[in-house]
């Protein structure tokens, strides 16, 4: 990282050329600083804090929050990833990459004495032609015949495969193909269970959840909820089956706080008086509540009652809900109040007067975890889930923080993918395709000097496949020039990192997200361009420094 | 009954408040354990603020109800991850080449930033818990005490420095341990749970040199979401962890929040507070505006009149200027009650007569001196109606009836004014003869020290380092024995009068003359008198509350409503609080008034004394965190040693801190509020209407209809003064 911090010039006060020769060296210099995680053999990034935690990364954006930087150009750089990652989730390092290249190529031809005018026009002729291409590279979403029972009220059916060699794409650039095969089935099917008919993809639906523990590193999928606290009441059954589930947000405690004051009253008995009227009337809504219970869970049906709430229960409360066998859990997040209602049906009660069977949702089963100092409570087996919960275990905070990272973005893909309705395929076969088309056609309708920023936008795209193969330990020069070869005879063709050698990416199923492309291609040209046409920039670069 | 109090601290200068806030409620929850001091210390509800769980094994475990919200490399060399050790030995394997990486299969590049030393304190107490006291013979666990009170002395930025001159002999002072405190890890002697402590995106220096310290909106673009990159996670995780310290609760009475909110600390906890306000619906919410000493309302200009002022500081005085006005439109109406706090901006001053040791450059003392006032002015909102020997605590409230009584009058504006130590009651020759005669004999009565009693205390604190009272250990045993009859009126000094009272509101005098020149007026107050003392030692809580009421007679000036709680606890002042005090106060925070009476030793005299060298046996629990280590309590005598210790004026043995003293505290919505809210009003105006403020405005995401509204809340504000003052409410 310290590259990035040597590149602290003070844009201020310099001349246009010594600026230009800052914006290229700091856009180098971060690209130096992201290229060796690039891709699914790139290295890890562990930061080790000054009390030795530590911070396990190999995502351009984690990694670009954890460095402070303070070169305007890095961050201007560092901004455009941060955009990258909040439209798409993906792709942070390569826009990185493609801008640090962009800028070297140019410095070649900046050197020969070609005006920076030039070559942004260049940049943007080939910008709008690779934006064209990509469309005609995106394969669609093999469409699976539809179920028969399709009748609006599932969402169309999608092609599960394809989105499992997305997933298992994303995931293993960030974690070991072990670990990254075994979340690849999760992921993929946590976002199908969320869809739901007209509606876009919520992923805050797929809660991931995590546990420390020493010896266990397991992550696996609940289809249904977990908690992160359990009862309050030492009486309470720690498990119950068959369940109906009320989620409500009705206080159960008794808090007119002013009552306990001493201040505003005349008497003692007075006193006493509203307090037992407050306690009545919350002991009023308990009894709703377990008369409701008591009708409907019969010794025939078997079934049992869950009470989980977003407002509080106090003692008195939970005391008189574990004599009926009740589990009830209160200060639940309201976001999970959300979520039970997609995972076990019913909805979420604001008032006594609305308790009603048809309230009430189910679950299988329900039941607590005690791991140390913590509480679990797993609300599982429910009917048609659209809410389920990712749970990590893990030896460590920063193994489980990295694993929870590729999840979500192994998660961010398979909605991409599903979103988009397409794919591109990965490996560096966009890339090669590109720059291959750019030289071919693009070049052709250009005529004069134009051609030159086209070129230097061409060799910067294969910039993203020499660093794949680089990081693959395999010779940069060489292995582009095979994939050229072979994408010449008509193929499509992305580089095996094992071999070296070109392979098809889409028999091996790796697959990028067609957004994740479009978005780096429309803005790290256009920034590329600013930071070339240097006046702009300087006014951008203060603009940024005072903040 | 509601009854828990969950706090939130927001900030960096927070954190190290609410550090030696913690501090002290362990410490006083340690005197529960100690022999002679339980019923006192039992005046006090621990479980309002402290959560208790058993573990597997049967011990409870203590944990404050409170959360931390500061920046990350705040907490230092502290980490707060449970697998700290395993972590760094992984994190060394993978430095050596080998791969330690599980999750990752290719290169593993690792970045190390420059190690960050603990403190002394902080590693010691670490071992200490892990050793096992039961085993240790007497000299080394006395042994293991004086290495905790050395280290705890280092903490203090002041002391260290002293030290590290004494030990090069005045030559450079360079070496780190001269720093003293860097971090409230530094010196935070609870347990607090790692999950309770959020770190935000972010640089660190100091707690008030980091990179939300450019004023309130600091925090616009990273946290809040406005310039992506996870903002909003932020603050959800903030109101996600506030949930899990109310779920804990079987009643929540309220929030207390100390917030660093003319910084960004302010923004980030205005959109967590918001959150927080919709889910807990009609649970009251006090909250300390921290400061920096100096940041006093209408502050003298940057420059000097003729001075030419730079861009910088035109831009640091607009930032000032608007974050007061946006912090306080903002966050009195996330809060209840909103109070101002900044400690006294100078040394010595008739503020603060006997601190003469305290720096108002440091923030580790000033610190420890609001959260001393913190603690005292909220404590009638955490009381039992223990009965004690000096009676029961009289003004026991809630945190529900202490906002009603104090919200209305100043339109949720409060000040806070503070007497510590809290000189002597005035009491009369007979309220004297009545507490001297009868047969109490509290442990902090001065005079009444036997030598059991002392040694049984030395070696109580011995076995218990973590817990309440280690600064009695030497000390107990150095008191002059006396009769209690010797005590002679008028020896120490004297609570003649309210105006004796410190501000710690910027701006708010809270003095009567004030009110006479028609500044302002009190109109509704919370007084809280703690461990009130007279000549004659310890005060009952009748005696002291009659004492306060005939100085409250005193005071000329319209209607009032007031609030007045006594209760027989004093302020224990654990091991890290710094030594502020002048050395003519005493272990018990008598105020010494001459030298050579016979409540203490000769000025610069040298008194032999005995001291003990810790004791055999088990100690009775020493403090919350530690509370399970519970043995029972068989203290036998203590081997005294004969040793020269020169003694000052209030009794103490030289570098020998004070272990307890009484407090008194205000809380006070006045009328003086009107002045102080126009002088904001006024710089506002100023600040917003100037480019520079424009400029600073715009970075931080405060469009012209924020700007507005900022306006008319401020206008409101006044307005509500106005109303009350034709209206004559009170
Ligand atoms: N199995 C594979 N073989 C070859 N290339 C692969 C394989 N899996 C992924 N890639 C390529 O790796 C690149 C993605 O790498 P990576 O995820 O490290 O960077 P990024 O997506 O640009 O940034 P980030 O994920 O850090 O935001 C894509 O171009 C993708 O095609
Ligand atoms: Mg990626």
């Amino acid at each position: 990282m310290s590259s990035v911090k040597t590149l602290n010039a003070n844009a201020e006060v310099m001349n246009r050329a010594a600026a230009l020769f800052m914006n290229i060296n700091a856009a180098k210099g971060l690209m130096d600083v992201m290229r060796s995680n690039y891709g699914p053999k790139g290295t890890i990034k562990m930061l080790v804090s000054g009390a030795g935690d530590i911070k396990l990364t190999k995502d351009g954006n984690v990694l670009l929050r954890e460095m402070q930087i303070q070169n305007p150009t890095a961050v201007m750089i560092a901004r455009a990833a941060v955009a990258q990652d909040d439209i798409t989730g993906d792709g942070t390092t390569s826009i990185v990459l493609l801008i640090g290249e962009l800028m070297k190529q140019a410095e070649r031809f900046l050197s020969e004495g070609t005006h920076p005018r030039v070559l942004v026009e260049g940049f943007e002729t080939a910008r709008k032609a690779t934006l064209e291409f990509l469309e005609t590279f995106k394969q669609p979403l093999p469409t699976p015949p539809a179920a028969a029972d399709a009748d609006g009220t599932a969402p169309p059916a999608v092609d599960r495969e394809t989105l499992r060699c997305v997933a298992r794409t994303s995931l293993r650039t960030k974690l070991a193909e072990p670990l990254a095969d075994q979340l690849t089935d999760i992921v993929t099917d946590s976002v199908l269970m969320v869809r739901r008919p007209n509606q876009p993809i919520d992923l805050f639906m797929v809660e991931i959840m995590h546990m420390r523990h020493k010896l266990d590193s397991d992550t696996r999928l609940v289809r249904g909820l977990v908690l992160d606290h359990g009862s309050r009441h030492p009486d309470m059954p720690k498990r119950l089956e068959n369940c109906y589930i009320l989620s409500c947000n009705i206080s159960l405690e008794y808090e007119k706080s002013e009552v306990n004051s001493g201040f505003f009253y005349s008497s003692a008995d007075q006193r006493e008086k509203l307090v037992a009227a407050e306690r009545a009337y919350t002991d009023e809504r308990v009894h709703k509540i377990i008369e409701l219970k008591k009708k409907i869970c019969t010794e025939e049906n078997g079934k049992s009652f869950v009470l989980i709430n977003q407002k509080g229960i106090d003692p008195i409360s939970l005391d008189a809900l574990a004599k009926e066998g009740v589990i009830a859990l209160r200060r639940a997040k309201k976001r999970n109040m959300e979520r039970i209602q997609l995972a076990c049906g019913g909805f979420c009660v604001n008032s006594v007067e609305e308790l009603a069977e048809e309230a009430l949702g189910h679950a299988d089963e329900v039941y607590e975890h005690v791991l140390g100092e913590e509480k679990y409570t797993f609300v599982e087996g429910v009917k048609n889930p659209h809410s389920c919960t990712i749970l990590i275990k893990g030896p460590s905070d920063h193994v489980i923080a990295q694993i929870k990272d590729a999840v979500r973005d192994g998660l961010r893909a398979v909605k991409n993918g599903i979103d988009d309705g397409g794919v591109i395929p990965g490996a560096g076969a966009f890339e090669v395709a590109a720059a291959h088309h750019l030289r071919t056609v693009t070049r052709k309708s250009l005529a004069g000097r134009a051609k030159l920023g086209l070129d230097a936008f061409a060799e910067a795209l294969l910039g993203l496949a020499k660093a794949l193969a680089e990081n693959s330990g395999h010779d940069a020069q060489e292995t582009i020039i095979k994939l050229q070869e072979e994408h010449e005879r008509g193929n499509v063709v992305g580089l095996d990192v094992v071999t070296g050698e070109p392979m098809d990416p889409v028999t091996v199923g790796v697959y990028d997200n067609y957004i994740v492309k479009r978005q780096m291609l429309q803005s790290a040209p256009v920034l590329a361009g600013q930071l070339l046409l240097v006046d702009e920039v300087m006014r951008a670069g203060i603009n940024m420094r005072k903040q | 009954m509601p009854k828990e109090i969950v706090t939130l601290s927001f900030g960096s200068y927070a954190s190290f408040v609410s550090a030696h806030y913690w501090n002290l409620q362990d410490e006083a929850a340690g005197y529960s354990g100690r022999e002679g001091w339980s019923e006192y210390a039992d005046c006090v509800d621990y479980d309002t603020l402290f959560s208790s769980s058993e573990g597997r094994n049967g011990a409870m475990t203590y944990r404050p109800r409170a959360a931390w919200f500061d920046l990350a490399g705040s907490s230092g060399g502290a980490s707060h991850r449970a697998e700290a050790a395993a972590a760094a030995a992984a994190a060394a394997a993978a430095g050596g080449g080998v791969a330690a990486v599980p999750t990752w299969t290719g290169g593993v590049d690792v970045h190390r930033a420059a190690p960050v030393a603990r403190s002394a304190f902080a590693a010691t107490l670490e071992q200490h818990e892990a050793l096992d006291w039961d085993t240790l013979d007497e000299a080394e666990a006395a042994r293991q005490q004086a290495v905790l009170e050395e280290a705890a002395r280092l903490l203090d930025p002041a002391a260290a420095a002293a030290a590290a001159r004494r030990r090069t002999g005045g030559a450079g002072t360079s070496s780190a341990a001269a720093a003293g405190a860097r971090h409230w890890t530094d010196f935070c002697k609870v347990l607090v749970s790692p999950r309770m402590v959020v770190s935000l995106p972010g640089s660190w220096s100091g707690p008030s040199e980091h990179s939300l310290a450019a004023g309130w909106g600091a925090a616009a673009g990273g946290l809040l979401g406005g310039g992506g990159g996870g903002g909003l996670q932020m603050v959800e995780e903030g109101v996600d962890v506030v949930r899990l310290l109310a779920e804990a609760c079987d009643s929540l009475a309220g929030f207390q929040i100390l917030v660093d909110d003319q910084t960004g600390f302010g923004g980030y906890a205005a959109a967590v507070l918001s959150e927080v306000v919709e889910d807990f619906p009609g649970r009251p919410r006090v909250l300390f505006s921290l400061r920096q000493p100096g940041a006093w309302a209408g502050a003298a200009d940057v420059a000097g009149p003729g001075l030419p002022v730079s861009t910088a500081q035109m831009t640091a005085r607009a930032r000032d200027e608007l974050s007061e006005a946006l912090a306080l439109c903002r966050m009195s109406e996330l809060a209840s009650l909103y109070i101002p706090l900044a400690a006294p901006a100078v040394q010595l001053s008739s503020a603060l007569p006997y601190m003469s040791s305290y720096n108002p450059a440091l923030p580790f003392h000033t610190s420890a001196l609001l959260a001393a006032a913190v603690d005292s002015a909220m404590l009638p909102t955490r009381l039992t109606g223990r009965r004690t020997p000096l009676g029961e605590s009289v003004g026991v409230s809630d945190l529900h009836s202490l906002i009603q009584l104090l919200r209305p009058a100043a339109a949720g504006l409060a000040a806070l004014h503070l007497c510590l130590p809290c000189p002597s009651l005035p009491a009369d020759l007979q309220q004297l003869q009545r507490q001297l005669d009868t047969r109490i004999r509290p442990p902090h009565d001065s005079t009444a020290v036997t030598a059991a009693a002392a040694a049984a205390v030395a070696a109580e604190a011995a076995m218990h380092p973590r817990g309440g009272g280690n600064r009695g250990t030497a000390a107990a045993a150095s008191q002059p024995r006396l009769v209690r009859g010797e005590s002679v009126y008028g020896s120490t000094a004297q609570l003649t009068g309210l105006e004796q009272l410190a501000s710690l509101t910027p701006g708010i005098s809270g003095r009567d003359d004030t009110a006479l020149r028609g500044g302002g007026a009190s109109r509704a107050e919370s007084y809280c008198l703690r461990g009130a003392r007279t000549d004659a030692g310890p005060a009952s809580t009748a005696s002291a509350l009659e004492a306060l009421d005939s100085l409250l007679r005193r005071r000329a000036h319209r209607m009032c409503v007031r609030h007045r709680c006594a209760t027989p606890m004093p302020l224990a002042l654990p091991l890290p609080f710094p030594d502020l005090f002048s050395p003519v106060v005493s272990l018990h925070g008598d105020i010494m008034l001459s030298c050579d009476d016979g409540g203490g030793g000769r000025g610069s005299g040298t008194k032999v004394t005995d001291a003990a060298a810790g004791g055999a046996g088990n100690g009775l629990p020493g403090s919350v965190s530690t509370r399970a280590a519970a043995g029972a309590a068989s203290a036998s005598a203590a081997s005294a040693a004969l040793t020269a210790v020169p003694v000052g004026p209030g009794g103490r043995a030289a570098g020998q801190g004070v272990a307890s003293v009484g407090v008194l505290t205000r809380l006070q919505a006045t009328s003086e509020f009107m002045g102080w809210v126009r002088g904001v009003q006024a710089r506002w105006t100023r600040g917003a209407g100037a480019a520079a403020g424009r400029a600073v405005l715009d970075a931080w995401d405060v469009g012209r209809d924020d700007a507005t509204e900022v306006s008319d809340r401020l206008h409101e504000l006044v307005g509500k003064f106005a109303a009350d003052d034709d209206g004559n409410h009170y």
